[in-house]
């Protein structure tokens, strides 16, 4: 791409949607997660 | 040109060549569009009631009949009535080209309106109380089947079209280099269409011959098995529609244009080879298939679907941040967020749309497609508010956020009531973000999906549901009012403009404006579409 | 007008992107490893054990685990107490589950699970664990239960208009 503006500032020519896709990652990390952990109290076995 | 050029007008906005016949195709689709999501709204809203304990409106029977008007309605005809209107235009309309064959498009309008007025009909009759995945061997009466074969092999037509026109469109070159982004991600949603449709006709005809008595029995896990290939790509049909409807947005509403389409086309690529491998995900708990077979389906290549999610989640807010940063909202890490033109409804349904799709329905999505947790899952409310998520904040609402350039571009009106479409957008995007949440969290303490009373009545044990859980579907119901509020505006909003709108006579009457290219960003509003 | 569209396979990707489709990919992976990890460590898991069976088999099979094994009866049900470790028979049919079972906490049972007519979920509660119930099909499910207390088997599965009231019971002791 052109190489100016945010780009040299930053590194990465869209940074605020680099952030807003980092906390989707994190949210899914947790939900994800958060269900084995929750499975795991449940009290049947295979 | 193989057309005459009366067949054609010449767009005032974007400086399209119209193919009329095409033009009225788009708009009798629309229309029968925007009739369905009022008659499933309708359903909708009498459902939720229904499952709001303190309300519980309809009985039983009713109940169980609403709700499959309501799958049907909306799942069914609204979104693949608005996906014809759509390939139409992403065919014929962005590619400057007449459309194939007017006459067949014809053709498969009249069997998908027969083929939804039968289904209608037979569910209002009592005769087809099997919801809408009519899993055998519930049965339903012969012409409830037949109208959704019908229905099918009307969109299958429409497809057919689709790609016919791109076909002539290539042939008398009415555009030059690759085909726009918008009509790429159609392409792939077409593609998707074409084999999700085969497994439906797999499973419908001999359903379809059973019900009529010529085949002794279905048996049951294979129709599950099948009738999935139609149920879960048909969703991915939806998705990639709805995000090369996120795209085009962003090119209407700010100029923008993908950093690299290079990484929106390859993620494409990625849903048409294995987003049909999903489908095995709505089987981890059932009999019949080996462990071995449920986690091979549902991990190897779902993922690289989840990838293709992933990048667009990427893609789609980077190619509004680039347009807003050229055009000079560069000061904070959200500038260009904060900047984004949010009086336009196109703009917030937009972000709404991507927002309750990526946090509530996408990411959910793999969760409950994890073989395991699918077991504290499984026919929970919970699926029924990941679907609410993907499908009605996700599609929906970007399909009704794309109405308000679509009604005026077609129909030539402007929109009627533009302070209500903002509200409108809001009103049903929050409504929705709402009722995908509640139904989650009331399935997280194993209210079933479908059903009619959770309090069991007349059953031979109580069931003590946990207080919670009535907490949930109370605000459920609250939800779905909003929701249902905000598709009411939707529906008078696009009635109103398409028949009694001011008309439209010049490009300054645009409701909204078209937003010219950002800076740097492209070649012309054409090529970004 | 006329379109143009440049042609794009070429172009380079630009850094944010190549960086969040690694990171994606990554996710991918894990997610794609921990299914199977899970299946070899984890505790939880949808059995793979089925067999076909005729509704007439299954009901027999059913009765002649009520005969053995019969304790008592529950709202007309009747209760049955089989020895742990045994087969175990729960049979679907609009709009009942037949027997009642009574397990012992700590115990394995092998508990099968068929419908006499349409399909059927069965939906363990307030424990919240969900299996499908098929006709022709018998899915068998190894389970030990790990709590006492009284636990209802709701139908999950949209069954016809009188499904919401089809609740079974196990009882754990």
């Amino acid at each position: 791409m052109s190489g100016k503006g945010n780009e040299k500032e930053h590194g990465i020519e869209t940074p605020g949607t680099m952030v807003l896709v980092l906390i989707f990652l994190t949210v899914f990390a947790i939900a994800f997660l958060g269900n084995l952990k929750w499975l795991a109290t449940a009290w049947w076995v295979k | 040109m193989s057309a005459s050029n009366e067949a054609f007008r010449t767009c005032d906005v974007t400086g399209f060549r119209v193919h009329r016949p095409a033009e009225w195709l788009i708009r009798v689709n629309a229309v029968a569009a925007v009739v369905c999501v009022l008659i499933g709204g309708i359903y909708g809203l009498l459902v939720a009631l229904t499952r709001w304990p303190a309300v519980h409106l309809l009985d039983a029977a009713w109940y169980y009949r609403a709700l499959s008007g309501h799958g049907l309605n909306m799942l069914i005809f609204w979104i693949i009535f608005f996906e014809v209107a759509g390939l139409y235009f992403g065919s014929a309309v962005v590619l400057n080209s007449r459309i194939a064959a007017p006459k067949v498009g014809w053709l498969a309008f009249i069997l998908m309106v027969a083929g939804a007025l039968l289904v209608n009909v037979s569910i209002l009759r009592g005769k087809a109380d099997v919801l809408m995945t009519s899993y055998p061997p519930l049965k339903a009466e012969p012409m409830y089947y037949l109208g959704v074969i019908l229905f099918a092999v009307g969109a299958l037509l429409a497809v057919i079209l689709f790609f016919a026109t791109l076909v002539v469109a290539k042939r008398e070159k009415t555009y030059q280099g690759s085909v726009p982004l918008f009509t790429f991600g159609l392409t792939a949603a077409a593609i998707i269409a074409i084999f999700t449709l085969a497994h439906g006709a797999a499973i419908y005809v001999p359903t379809f011959l059973w019900s009529i008595g010529l085949l002794p029995g279905i048996d049951p896990a294979i129709y599950r098995t099948v009738w999935w290939g139609l149920g879960h790509p048909s969703q991915q049909i939806n998705v990639a529609a709805m995000i090369s409807i996120w795209y085009l947005i962003g090119t209407l509403t700010v100029g923008s244009k993908p950093v690299n389409e290079k990484v929106c086309r390859g993620a494409f690529l990625l849903y048409i080879l294995f987003i049909n491998l999903a489908s095995a995900h709505h089987l981890l708990v059932d009999p019949g298939v080996s462990s071995t077979w449920k986690v091979w389906n549902t991990s190897y290549a779902m993922y690289l679907a989840v990838v293709a999610s992933m990048i667009h989640a990427y893609t789609v807010p980077a190619a509004i941040e680039l347009a807003q940063r050229r055009k000079g909202y560069n000061k904070s890490l959200f500038e260009w967020l904060r900047k984004a033109p949010w009086g336009n409804p196109a703009v917030a349904g937009m972000a709404l749309s991507v927002f309750v799709f990526g946090f509530l329905g996408g990411l959910t999505g793999p969760i409950l497609g994890t073989e395991q947790v699918n077991i504290i899952a499984h026919n929970t409310y919970r699926i029924t508010g990941h679907f609410h998520g993907t499908v009605v904040g996700g599609t929906t609402l970007a399909f009704m956020a794309l109405s308000y350039y679509i009604v005026p571009l077609i129909f030539r009106r402007q929109i009627a009531f533009p302070k209500l479409a903002n509200l409108q957008v809001w009103l049903f995007g929050l409504g929705v973000a709402g009722l995908s949440a509640t139904m989650m969290l009331a399935g997280s303490y194993g209210v079933p999906r479908r059903h009619w009373d959770i309090a069991f009545s007349g059953a031979p044990f109580g069931v003590e549901v946990n207080p919670a859980a009535y907490m949930w579907l109370a605000l459920m119901g609250i939800s779905a009012i909003i929701a249902a509020i905000g598709g009411a505006l939707y529906c008078l909003i696009a009635v109103v403009t398409v028949f009694f709108g001011k008309r439209m006579d010049s490009p300054k009457d645009l409701t909204y404006p078209v937003s010219a290219p950002a800076p740097d960003a492209g070649t012309g509003i054409a090529p970004s579409l | 007008m006329s379109i143009n569209v440049e042609r794009v396979w070429w172009k380079p990707v630009d850094k944010g992107e190549k960086i969040w489709i690694i990171i994606a990919l990554m996710w991918a992976i894990f997610l794609f490893v921990m299914m199977p990890w899970w299946h070899y460590y984890g505790k939880q898991n949808p059995s793979s054990e089925t067999y076909k069976v005729s509704p007439e088999k299954f009901q027999e099979l059913t009765n002649r685990m009520i005969e053995q094994y019969k304790v008592g009866e529950d709202a007309g049900i009747p209760v049955v107490a089989p020895p742990p470790g045994s087969d175990v028979f729960l049979l679907a049919r609009q709009f009942q589950w037949t027997p009642v079972l009574k397990f012992k906490k700590g115990e394995t049972y092998r508990l099968h699970l068929s419908s006499m007519d349409v399909q059927h979920g069965f939906s363990l509660q307030p424990t919240n664990m969900n299996f499908m119930v098929l006709p022709g099909y018998d899915y068998v499910l190894t389970m030990t239960p790990t709590e006492t207390g009284t636990f209802e088997v709701v139908c999950n599965e949209f069954c016809g208009i009188g499904h919401h009231a089809m609740v079974g019971k196990i009882i754990v002791e």
